[in-house]
């Protein structure tokens, strides 16, 4: 079975998470921090961070601010205080989800 | 750290590959870099040009154009997002109240006021929408700011101004119109017949029209003046003249 499948879903309340733990962040950061976590488990691919990250940046969730290096520009994203109850939120969510798995894969647990 | 001239090399190739926003590639190249310069922390004395293919193999064979796809579909809905905010913030009950008022404060002597003073009101009014006409077309036409590097961001920005004030415009090209025949409200208007009567409420629902698409005209300046600003605080190098 496909793995990246699995996590696919996750992947917004694992950004947002993240977000709220580090306060800014960027992308490559992002990505390098996830396989860190996970020891490798899971890697978040340029193609699926990138559209995710301007989606909520345009959606209000997330806010950017820009610093200079030198010789390139770096782009930060942070949550937004709307961004900061979506997060909660998607804990929630996710936590449920779990709970809703456990059901049906370890009934005794749940 | 990378040097100036491998980060244009990035730049370059960015630019090949598709991304030729200024923006996103900002934020591509310094991805690609930072995880070069990891690499050679790594390996050191690794070539910079394999480390180069293979970075950008991470991205995919279509990685890159999935990614400007994806970003221009969301700045799309941030454009449309800010636009219907700013329009919807006009319908509150005492600005509706308020334009009403104004264009009955308008039309009233159009009814109690004798000829002259009629004329007169009506060559204020059209000279005003006129003047209006005209700063609508000069808003749509100078954007507040000239970049000189294309900007994801603000892509179709003037398009869809233009667009959207398609209807004001034909409003205010009517009044303009209208202000050139000299004799219209002595012709139409100040009859007392049946025809004089339509004319004074046709009349009155076009004052209504124009002030109210004048006022919403503002608000959907607000949502363009939002993104340049957003641009110019982001990228201000992109709106510099020797920059590109």
């Amino acid at each position: 079975m496909n793995k990246a499948n699995l996590y696919k879903g996750c992947l917004e309340p694992i950004l947002l998470k993240l977000l709220q733990e580090n306060g800014r962040m960027y992308g490559y950061e992002i990505t390098q921090r996830v396989k860190e976590l996970t020891a490798g488990e899971l890697k978040i691919t340029e193609g699926a961070l990138y559209p995710l990250l301007h989606r909520l940046e345009a959606e209000g969730i997330l806010e950017v601010e820009m610093e200079n290096l030198g010789n390139r520009v770096r782009k930060y994203y942070s949550l937004t205080p709307s961004g900061k109850k979506e997060q909660a939120k998607a804990m929630v969510e996710l936590e449920a989800f779990k709970n809703t798995l456990q059901l049906i894969f370890n009934p005794k647990l749940a | 750290m990378l040097t100036e001239a491998q980060i244009q090399t990035l730049d370059e190739l960015c630019r090949e590959k598709g991304v030729r926003y200024y923006d996103l590639r900002q934020e591509i190249v310094d991805h690609l870099a930072t995880e070069i310069e990891q690499q050679m922390e790594n390996t050191p004395g690794a070539d910079f040009r394999s480390l180069v293919a293979i970075t950008f193999e991470t991205f995919g064979e279509k990685g890159l154009q999935a990614i400007v796809e994806a970003k221009e579909a969301s700045i799309q809905e941030a454009y449309q997002q800010c636009h219907r905010r700013y329009f919807w913030s006009f319908f509150t009950p005492p600005k509706i109240v308020l334009t009403f008022l104004i264009a009955v404060c308008l039309f009233l002597p159009f009814i109690y006021a004798g000829e002259k003073v009629v004329l007169q009101i009506h060559r204020i009014y059209f000279s005003f929408t006129a003047a209006i006409c005209l700063l609508t077309v000069s808003g749509i036409l100078l954007q507040p700011g000239k970049t000189h590097m294309p900007l994801l961001l603000l892509k179709g920005v003037k398009r869809k101004s233009l667009n959207r004030n398609i209807g004001l415009l034909v409003v205010l090209m009517l009044n303009a119109y209208n202000a050139l025949k000299k004799d219209f409200v002595r012709q139409h208007m100040l009859k007392g017949d049946s025809y004089g009567a339509f004319s004074t409420f046709a009349m009155f629902v076009l004052i209504f029209v124009t002030i109210t698409y004048t006022l919403i005209f503002i608000a959907r300046y607000h949502a363009v003046l939002k993104m340049y600003a957003k641009a110019k605080r982001e990228y201000p190098l992109a709106f510099m003249k020797n920059f590109s």
